[in-house]
């Protein structure tokens, strides 16, 4: 593992910064008490030099003595309480009485094209604030976000290092792949926020209802992320910041697997095991391998962040650096990601009346990965399907398989570990799709990386009091590399490779978006506050990538390590190449008009127009229209409460509701409107033997269909924010009601046609749900603590598919009957297979005749689970008393089943999970009754339920007076224990991952990899 | 000065928004379809879409990856065939339609029909595209291609009426909105077929010699004869059917390979022969073709699939013959190799290329325990070699009496394996001359007409059969037709077509394992055990009238349900739902 590059940079840097801070330390020293409204001292009271994270807490006493420049500014904040400021001048004692802030009010929100104050939201829209997204472990935006807000579900599809989250925003609203809700980082739409850092971000606004999406029309059908990267603020002095992370990640759950006893019984039991053939086989009582060990190994990851920022009354600049390293708890170092990024933010006002500024952020990534999620045999699901009888290495030779062993006499390579021993194969189980999880792993030499620039510049123009005219460019520069070599080596019939094979790919893309738009507020007489916004939006984005590879028998001139590039084939080597660029480009209007009455009333209306290119709609349909509008009422402005019920028990209530439609476009592509032939794309050859290809051209696969439209969505949402008892307790509540219309069905036209399929606006699906958050701080002496909840129920169902066909057809299995489906009056993907009823005297199962016809066939099988949960909740408690703070999340999901496909039906002897062996005869049919019929029966559904603390985490600040000996502003120490706690009646390595995967195999685990679990130890330092 | 920036900045929004024609993007890599079927060179092109076509969708499924839906289709339902594999759990699906258990979503037959309307597509497209109205003149090569495809689309039809009588006979591209109806009837399906062979009969070439190879895997005067003298049987038109194929009998463009031959019927190395009226071609060599679509048109699973099920042998092959790994999903029944070997002798070729027995898997086969070199028979060492014979993981072979198929299983040493990774090279044959001569004799039969004997006693003689018919009877030709074309297709259509369905009506009721008496320490030596009470009852499970082929419902398969379902202008077959 390489050293840490910018560990090394920090320390080179660190003297010097203490060096400047010797020279300019001409400051004044500025010392005071802190009390509460009620002259009591309240200690912990945050005291920072503005603009910097500078700062101190005060003493038991409520005392703090801080050096501090003479024209900075000293702000006091405390939880519960409205924030002071105070200018230094040339105070040397400077006391403050805070005042309990009865409700943040004035915190400004992101909205689409401008920002708004919190208070006159009329949209359901959840923000989560930096500070929420301190410290934690997850190195990727989109895994910060889990728990955080109601109605947004995090699926960490994978534990695997690297490998993103998906966001859903409101379930799901269509049978795509793609329910994701748009990205959008300081304004520049992106195709994920993995690559940014949470400790970049200063806050994420999550725009759940159509009215606040619908700004973003077309693309916002599943809701819109507005990430907000961090910015300097004004302040005489800047600030340097580092943190530091260490994990030591290990595998969070024990699988529950057969041991070497219940294994050798269950398969006598089944029959494919006796004694006579445990022993021809080479079994060694007593051997009992647990593969878990064996696969997972304890992994160092790191994290480092050195930030700078600061800025004055002209401007501002935030730059950050940040470097991860993780190392997957697969053992060996195939599962890495490392990932080196720059965020630099800045801000300057060049004239009263323009305002110029650039987001940056630059990124060089590199990542491996072992296979997983196959029920074709990958590493992770031989890490579940492997035997405990036989370890993974071989001692001797005569351990190898008769294949084995052939391949060696004729030279062919049996994958061997870095200390020269093979790795083994069961006799009892290695005739398997995966093998063993070490020939899975070491079988493929990959590797990808790239570097990615993503930015906005813009300029901001004033010319008037209230108008300000917004010109900006977004754009991202993406270039990757991936690489990959395999050779030829025996390890079963699935397992093995006959060819070198060597591919390289170069990708590189662009994407740009040029945007104009003006917001003009005003207000007329006192009452009247009228804001219009207006403007537009060009996008284009092109990729470029080239492919190389070549298969055979002989390729390369050499194979050794220093030969597998392309470059060295042999001139003879047959080669593949690939490159076709490829373009996509849409045009936007839209405009907002707003009007407030009396700080009470508040009605929005929005409007989109979209036109995207002809890849995904006729020209005659190209164009979409978004409208929405949106009401708010501010109940605790009404004088009739105001006057009937004190402000410190309802501070604070508003009544929102919304109405607006949102398109979806990642269902479209490819011309499915249009008629077409792909030329020379088949061939046949007239000669036998001689394999002269002759050339055929034929109509491209679907049935073309000129009349589709754009997929919509209406949406209504009610909502009501409140705050009670001075903003102690608050509460959001909203209900929603989401109809999707015109979903893009592929069906199949009558089977004479001869097509397999055409696209049609064929389905309807609706979303409901309620959600609720809340939250209440206090303090009890010196001890602050604070709990955030929220929860979210979902309803989804397919209300409407088109006549011509009776379902939507997802994943299929191997081995097993079970499949996912979209059928109308049932959830999106559910699990359709036969209900069990009971078992009968021999141990066999019986299955419920679900349609009643008396006979129990094929046509019984009915929906027996879904994979999407229909409730998601978390929660979050900080606690913090003098210098010690506490943090303990947790998050959950339930109503949702999970499909373990680790065994096979036809392979019995790689059915290892222990649940249908220990319960054999009970809860599930005897061992040797299980058939082909109980695999594709709800036996094999599992309460997906689960609840995962996913965080307890205890930091540490040291005392100031400290830490200004050494001229360390802030120093904090932690420790966080990531993902210890699982409560799940799942039976696999993780409930999480394996309730990911793509739509329509939601909830089939097939090999996931499982997120670890870490210990975490970081510090956070600020100068 | 604000006033300006305010201007120039609307000025670029106009501007910028203005640009709507940027959005028409081409589409790369296609061309638009009003622009092709125009010329010679689009005739050719489209007309390889429909070999390619057809060749896949009948080599493999949707659904399937382990055998063809026409195989499948065809096959499945003999009285001469187990489907075996594991056990009573493997290859459900396939047994259900087996034992005639199946109900109308049974994924076969639908794969099939799929299959047979796909390659009709592709046919109307080069038949209904290139018209005179709209293309001018049809040159002669177009009306090549028009005649190639026409035969296909009537071999489609002929195929679609033997199994569901009444297929809807598609003559133009539908769209999604067609709703086609039923044929007439059976009989109106194959006088359709006849006339349409006779249409392009003109436009055809044929095939040069019987050594002609590129004749033999494209569509042929030869090839349609054959088609339109199938058709006609059904029909029950023998004199018509006489006349069809006596055509390709005497055109001497087909010869019966010689009887050293008869093991690569159906290999690598017995493509195009001189016996292959027509045949799907296909090479599967890395070095010529790359590409998924090759793997799919070959049996991209079939090497497994029917292959023996090594894992239930003690010890294992030293063999370089045949794959060491299988799934045995296919064995004969003890009843068809006994009537085999009792017909054409034990040591006939065709015995030999068709079936191997129990004892010459044991003894003639080297397994590892072998010494090398290795002498093929019978010795005391071999008898006894508790490493060999049946055993291994489950001590029995599911579905199987004793014989092993030989016919269609991968032979290494014919080049069958593994050119491109777990496919099988070969051919898929549509027709072959020895059913043509067996048609032939059978209308002769069917007539009274002695002059079918000879042709008959052809493919005896070329068999090495000890049976060597002296005179033309239904029921020698019937015999010669089962064992001849044993899973070429042929059996279960030609049995309903005859009405002779007693076997079909107790297909499936009893499915027995093979032991080995050694293994199971019922005797001193290794020898075939056919223990009754281990078998597989499914008479007992499923009950005499949920089993087994009835009268007046299983003539025809049922459409599939989703074909039903979809479109609704058509009539469901008698019997089903």
């Amino acid at each position: 593992m390489k050293k840490n590059k910018l560990v090394r940079v920090a320390f080179m840097i660190l003297p010097m910064l203490l060096l400047s801070f010797w020279t300019y330390a001409q400051t004044v020293q500025v010392k005071g008490v802190v009390n509460d409204e009620g002259g009591s001292p309240m200690p912990g009271v945050n005291v920072v030099i503005k603009g910097t994270t500078n700062g101190l807490i005060t003493d038991m006493d409520g005392q703090y003595q801080i050096s501090a420049d003479s024209k900075s500014t000293l702000s006091f904040s405390f939880i519960g309480y409205k924030t002071q400021e105070i200018l230094v001048s040339n105070q040397k004692q400077i006391n403050i009485k805070l005042i309990p802030d009865n409700f943040q009010m004035d915190e400004v929100v992101v909205i689409g094209y401008g920002t708004q104050k919190k208070s006159d939201v009329s949209g359901a829209v959840s923000s989560v604030r930096g500070e929420s997204l301190k410290n934690l472990a997850v190195t990727d935006a989109a895994k910060a976000l889990q728990g955080k807000a109601a109605g947004v579900q995090v699926l960490s599809n994978s534990g695997a290092p690297g490998k993103g989250a998906d966001i859903r925003v409101r379930g799901m609203s269509s049978n795509s792949a793609n329910n994701g809700p748009l990205l959008i980082v300081d304004g520049l739409k992106v195709d994920n926020i993995q690559y940014l850092d949470p400790e970049m971000i200063e806050s994420m606004e999550i725009l759940k209802d159509a009215a606040s999406a619908a700004i973003y029309g077309a693309q916002a059908g599943n809701g819109v992320i507005l990430v907000t990267t961090k910015s300097g603020a004004k302040a005489k002095d800047g600030n340097v910041f580092y943190n530091a992370q260490f994990g030591l990640s290990t595998l969070s759950r024990k699988l529950d697997v057969l041991n070497a006893e219940q294994y050798i019984a269950y398969g006598k039991e089944q029959g494919f095991l006796t004694d006579e053939r445990l022993k021809n086989s080479g079994y060694v009582p007593g051997t009992d391998v647990n593969w878990a060990d064996e696969v997972f190994e304890p992994t160092w990851n790191s994290r480092h962040t050195l930030g700078f920022q600061g800025g004055n009354d002209k401007g501002s600049y935030f730059a950050a650096v940040n470097n991860v390293m993780e190392d997957g708890i697969f053992a060996g170092d195939k599962d890495v990601y490392k990932r080196l990024s720059l965020q630099a933010n800045g801000e300057y006002k060049i004239k009263s009346w323009l305002t110029v500024g650039t987001n940056n952020s630059i990124e060089r990534w590199e990542s491996k990965g072992v296979s997983q999620q196959s029920d074709n045999g990958s590493a992770l699901l031989a890490a579940i399907t492997s035997d405990p009888l036989f370890g993974p290495i071989a001692e001797n030779e005569s351990q190898l398989t008769q294949r084995q062993k052939d391949a060696i006499a004729k030279g062919v390579a049996v994958i061997k570990n870095e200390k020269g021993q093979y790795y083994r194969l069961s006799p009892i189980s290695g005739e398997t799709q995966s093998a063993n999880p070490f020939i899975r792993r070491d079988a493929v030499d990959a590797s990808s990386g790239g570097i990615n620039v993503r930015g906005l510049s813009y300029l901001n123009f004033n010319p008037i009091k209230g108008l300000v005219y917004t010109s900006r460019f977004g754009y991202r520069i993406a270039q990757s590399n991936a690489h990959q070599y395999e050779f030829p080596y025996e390890a079963n019939e699935f397992v093995r490779r006959t060819t070198y094979s060597i591919s390289a790919n170069a990708n590189t893309s662009y994407y740009y978006q040029f945007e104009n738009f003006a917001n003009y507020n005003t207000t007329i007489g006192s009452k009247h506050d009228i804001g219009v916004m207006a403007g537009m939006s060009w996008e284009t984005n092109h990729s470029d990538n080239v492919s190389v590879s070549s298969d055979g028998a002989d390729i390369l001139k050499g194979y050794a390590p220093n030969y597998r590039y392309i470059d060295y084939l042999k001139s003879d080597a047959k080669v593949t190449v690939g490159n076709a660029p490829n373009d996509s480009k849409n045009l936007s209007y839209f405009g907002r008009l707003t009007y407030n009455y009396d700080k009470r009333y508040m009605i929005q209306a929005n409007f989109r127009a979209d036109a995207f290119d002809s890849s995904k709609l006729s020209e005659a349909a190209r164009w979409g229209y978004f409208p929405s509008v949106s009401a708010l009422w501010t109940l605790s402005n009404e004088s009739f409460i105001r006057d009937n019920i004190s402000e410190s028990i309802l501070t604070h209530a508003k009544l929102r509701g919304s109405w607006g439609r949102n398109g979806n476009i990642s269902v479209l592509s490819g011309y499915p409107y249009r008629g077409v032939i792909n030329s020379n794309s088949d061939f046949y050859q007239y000669t036998p033997y001689a394999g002269t290809l002759t050339y055929g051209s034929v109509p491209g696969g679907n049935l073309p269909n000129p009349d589709l439209v754009w997929e919509e969505s209406d949406q209504i949402d009610i909502g009501l924010d409140a705050s009670f008892f001075k903003g102690r307790l608050s509460l959001v509540l909203d209900w929603y009601n989401k109809q999707t219309k015109g979903l893009l069905v592929n069906v199949k036209p009558v089977i004479e046609t001869g097509v397999g399929n055409t696209t049609i606006n064929g389905g309807d699906v609706k979303n409901t749900g309620f959600e609720i958050e809340l939250g209440w701080k206090d303090k009890i002496g010196g001890l602050t603590y604070s709990v955030n909840a929220n929860l979210a129920t979902l309803k989804n169902e397919l209300t409407y598919l088109d006549p011509s066909t009776d379902y939507i057809s997802g994943a299929t299995l191997q081995g097993s009957g079970i499949t996912t489906r979209c059928a109308e009056g049932e959830p999106l993907w559910y699990f359709r297979g036969y209900k069990f009823k009971e078992l009968d005297a021999e141990g066999k199962a019986t299955y419920e005749d679900v349609n009643g016809d008396g006979v129990w066939n094929s046509n019984d099988m009915t929906n027996i689970g879904q994979g999407l949960p229909n409730l998601t909740y978390g929660i979050t408690i900080n606690l913090a008393y003098k210098g010690f703070d506490f943090l303990a999340f947790g998050t959950g999901v339930s109503g949702n089943e999970i499909l373990p496909q680790g065994y096979r039906t036809d392979r019995p002897y790689c059915n290892n999970y222990a649940w249908f062996y220990e319960n054999a005869g009970t809860k599930f049919p005897k061992v040797a009754k299980w058939n082909n019929d109980a695999f594709s029966s709800d036996l094999t559904i599992f309460d997906g339920s689960y609840f995962k603390i996913k965080q307890i985490q205890l930091g540490y600040t040291l005392p100031s007076v400290i830490t200004k000996k050494i001229h360390i502003s802030n120093l904090r120490v932690f420790t966080s224990l990531d993902n210890f706690f699982t409560f799940t009646k799942y039976i696999g390595l993780d409930p999480e991952a394996a309730s990911a995967n793509n739509s329509s195999s939601l909830g089939i685990d097939m090999g996931t990899y499982p997120t670890a679990r870490q210990t975490v130890l970081g510090v956070n330092l600020s100068f | 000065m604000k006033k300006y920036f305010l201007l120039l900045c609307i000025s670029v929004l106009l501007f910028t928004g203005c640009n709507q024609d940027d959005l028409n993007i081409d589409q790369r890599g296609v061309l638009p379809a009003d622009s092709f079927y125009k010329t010679d060179a689009d005739a050719e092109a489209a007309l390889v879409g429909v070999y390619f076509d057809s060749h896949k969708n009948f080599a493999k499924s949707d659904a399937e990856y382990n055998f063809g839906p026409i195989f499948g289709l065809t096959n499945f339902q003999s009285d001469d065939m187990y489907l075996a594999g594991s056990g009573v759990g493997d290859c459900v699906t396939q047994r259900e339609y087996q034992q005639f258990r199946y109900a109308n979503d049974n994924a076969l037959p639908r794969d099939a029909y799929t299959a047979f309307y796909r390659s009709i597509h592709k046919t109307n497209l080069v038949i209904t595209n290139f018209t005179a109205e709209k293309v001018g003149t049809i040159t002669p090569v177009m009306k090549r291609c028009i005649a190639e495809a026409r035969v296909m689309r009537a071999y489609d039809h002929m195929m679609l009426g033997i199994y569901w009588g009444t297929p809807p006979i598609v003559e133009e591209v539908l769209t999604a909105v067609s709703r086609p109806v039923n044929a007439a009837s059976q009989e109106a399906v194959m006088d359709w077929v006849a006339k349409e062979i006779d249409l392009a009969l003109p436009d055809l070439t044929e095939r040069k010699g019987s050594t002609d190879k590129a004749g033999a895997v494209k569509i042929t005067k030869g090839f349609a004869y054959a088609v339109k003298g199938k058709a006609l049987m059904w029909k029950k038109d023998y004199n018509g059917a006489k006349t069809a194929l006596k055509a390709v009998i005497t055109s001497g463009n087909y010869d019966l390979v010689p009887t050293a031959d008869m093991g690569k019927i159906g290999h690598a190395d017995g493509k195009a022969t001189s016996e292959s009226v027509f045949e799907f071609n296909v090479t599967a060599d890395p070095a010529l073709v790359t590409g998924g679509n090759v793997q799919l048109r070959v049996g991209w699973n079939d090497h497994m699939t029917f292959n023996w099920r090594f894992e239930n042998f003690n010890g294992s092959f030293a063999d370089t013959k045949i794959n060491a790994n299988g799934w045995g999903w296919l064995n004969p029944t003890g009843k068809f190799a006994e009537d085999l070997i009792a017909n054409d002798g034990i040591g006939s070729a065709r015995r030999k290329a068709w079936i191997k027995t129990y004892d010459e898997i044991l003894y003639d086969h080297q397994w590892a325990s072998d010494a090398t070199p290795f002498v093929a028979g019978k010795t005391a060492f071999k008898e006894t070699d508790p490493k060999r014979g049946v055993g291994g993981a489950a001590g029995y072979i599911y579905g199987n009496e004793g014989y092993f198929c030989w016919k269609i299983i991968v032979h290494k040493d014919q080049g069958d394996l593994n050119k491109i990774n777990n496919a099988w090279d070969r051919n898929l044959s549509l027709m072959r001359y020895a059913e043509v001569l067996l048609l032939y004799a059978e209308a002769s039969a069917q007539t009274n007409d002695a002059d079918g004997l000879q042709y008959l006693q052809a493919v005896q003689n070329r068999a090495g059969s000890a049976h060597v018919s002296t005179a033309l009877t239904l029921a020698d030709v019937q015999n010669e037709k089962r064992f001849e074309l044993w899973l070429e297709g042929s059996r279960t259509a030609d049995l309903i077509r005859w009405g002779k369905t007693e076997t079909l009506e107790k297909q499936g009721y009893y499915v027995a394992n093979l032991r080995d008496e050694l293994k199971e320490g019922k005797g001193p030596v290794h020898k075939a055990l056919i223990d009754k009470s281990a078998a597989t009852y499914y008479l007992d499970t499923y009950g005499a009238d949920k089993i087994g082929f009835k009268k007046g419902k299983h003539e025809f398969l049922p459409f599939p349900k989703q074909v039903m379902d979809l479109n609704s202008a058509l009539v469901q077959n008698p019997g089903w739902d």
